[in-house]
């Protein structure tokens, strides 16, 4: 076996699986002992699972063996973000006051995901719980800071920073992160692979860590726009156990897809001004490459609402609600982040009144958006406005995104607050580089149009490469 | 120096700990009242979201399923 696998994609390694070219036990090992090997270097590795996955790893080449196949997962390891539970294995939530908790039951998508027959062999760091209302720090961690494998002194994003940089460094071939508001897209943009956050309902989150019931959604961090359609197939579906499921099924169908020249785009002229200088020849030419796919671009602009303090607003009520018991006891205490602390404190004296008034100013953000999507299919922006930030600057300092455009236009900035409180898709994909670390864009599509959003990825991915890219892993 | 496994095993366990300690170390300033500007930040967030005008048919974004 040969190093070339920790960067093929699912699908270039489950036909290498059929061809009998190595089994299903040499691949769990091969990446098991790369992610203990490497994934500490990064801060990446919340749990080895490695005895357990090559137990299920035999028995997956025993239905390779008899030609039971279960589709193109079948055979891949994986990782998971530690806020999601594996039946009498620890999951810490990234968090020093649930370090040693274990749950009885597995959650939903690591199910899903067995019955694919694909391998779990660790679970993933990320900011502990979440991120919760908001932290100052890279290093609001119980894992210590997530660091990016394209250079080590910059963050690999957040809340789902070990699955961002596990996928980046080839430590998994795909990872499940989480996203409350920016939680898959941040760390997907940063460690320069491709993210989907899929729509609000679509992936069951029953064994995942509730930080806000009303926004937290579940989905892949992969090496390809290909790989997220396939798990995103695998884990979503209809779950009575999550009281927010849509009941909804996904089929990865890009032959349905529409075509590319009906898909009318959405752009911001004022994006461009807000990104670092540095970062701006990537984007250009990325805009270039989504005009000449064939979609038809148009101007749009986000509708003009508070994104963030209706978003802070939620997520800190619905937080603080979740982790009332651990407030109130004082173990608040032990978390890394003293503006996490502090944060979570404070939610529980929200009056009643601001969170209803947000709740209620969201579905009128929902209805501006009904009306945005009749005109336009896709927006396209910036995943970020800047490259991943060093590992010791605070977070708070200068959000991306804020710094206003010389024109004064809105463009898309709050896209992802925005995206998030509409429940939307969104795909996150590597458009170049800047500093050498990589740039992104986002594609943010109606409810459950995933499959429009992973179409024009592919054929963006089919026309540039940048996705191919990675960071040299000793 | 001769060490008994016992003791190795401590020294490397205390450095772990040391190393786990290190990197979770909050790196902000002592003086910054995070309690203050939490509460600050959620004035300015009620301010903001009261100044925006919300219809009185508009119900919260949230269904209620018997």
């Amino acid at each position: 076996m040969t190093d070339d696998i920790f960067f093929g994609s699912v699908s270039e390694l489950n036909a290498r699986l059929r061809k009998k070219e190595f089994s299903t036990v040499e691949l769990a090992r091969a990446f098991a002992e790369r992610l203990e090997r490497v994934g500490p270097r990064y801060n990446a590795l919340a749990l080895p699972l490695t005895k357990v996955a090559l137990k299920r790893a035999k028995a997956v080449d025993d239905d390779l063996k008899h030609e039971r196949f279960r589709g193109a997962l079948q055979g891949i390891p994986f990782g998971a973000k530690d806020l999601l539970s594996v039946a009498g294995q620890p999951t810490s939530w990234g968090a020093k006051p649930y370090a040693t908790q274990v749950f009885d039951h597995t959650a939903t998508v690591l199910d899903k995901l067995d019955k694919t027959g694909s391998v779990l062999i660790g679970k993933l760091a990320m900011v502990e719980l979440a991120g919760g209302p908001g932290y100052r720090m890279a290093s609001a961690s119980l894992f210590g800071p997530g660091l990016n494998p394209w250079d080590v002194t910059r963050w690999s994003g957040g809340s789902s920073s070990g699955s961002g940089a596990a996928v980046a460094a080839g430590l998994v071939p795909f990872a499940l992160g989480s996203e409350t508001s920016g939680s898959i897209l941040t760390p997907s943009a940063y460690c320069g692979i491709t993210g989907l956050r899929p729509t609000y309902g679509l992936v069951s989150r029953h064994g995942a860590m509730a930080l806000s019931w009303t926004m937290d959604k579940i989905g892949p961090m992969c090496r390809s726009v290909e790989d997220c359609g396939i798990v995103l197939q695998a884990i979503a579906g209809g779950d009575s156990k999550d009281p927010g499921s849509a009941g909804k099924s996904f089929y990865y169908t890009p032959q349905y897809a529409r075509k590319l020249s009906e898909l009318k785009v959405g752009f911001a002229p004022a994006d461009v001004e807000r990104v670092d200088p540095q970062a701006r020849p990537a984007f250009e030419a990325a805009m270039r490459v989504i005009r000449e796919s064939g979609v038809q671009l148009v101007e749009a602009a986000l509708p003009d609402f508070p994104y963030g303090p209706v978003t802070s607003t939620i997520i800190a009520c619905e937080g603080a609600s979740v982790f009332e018991q651990l407030i109130t006891n004082g173990k608040v205490h032990e978390l890394a982040d003293a503006k996490q602390i502090e944060g979570l404190k404070a939610g529980l004296e929200i009056p009643a009144k601001d969170y209803l008034r947000a709740m209620r100013i969201r579905s009128l953000i929902q209805k501006r958006f009904h009306e945005l999507f009749a005109d336009v299919d896709i927006l396209v922006a910036p995943a970020t406005y800047r490259i991943a930030t060093k590992v010791t600057d605070p977070l708070d300092a200068a959000p991306p995104g804020t710094a206003a455009a010389p024109s004064g236009a809105r463009g898309m900035n709050g896209l992802i607050p925005a995206g998030n409180l509409a429940g939307l898709p969104a795909l996150c994909l590597p458009c170049g580089f800047s500093e050498n670390m990589p740039v992104a864009l986002q594609l943010v599509g109606p409810a459950f149009s995933e499959n429009s959003l992973l179409a024009l990825g592919r054929e963006f991915q089919n026309r540039t490469g940048w996705h191919k890219r990675h960071p040299s892993v000793d | 120096m001769k060490l008994s496994r016992r003791r190795l095993a401590g020294l490397a366990a205390a450095g772990l700990v040391a190393r786990t300690e290190a990197a979770q170390a909050p790196q902000d300033t002592p003086n910054t009242d995070f309690a203050k500007a939490a509460r600050d930040a959620i004035q300015r967030n009620s301010e903001t979201l009261s100044k925006f005008d919300v219809p009185m048919a508009t119900e919260p974004a949230f269904l209620f399923k018997p």
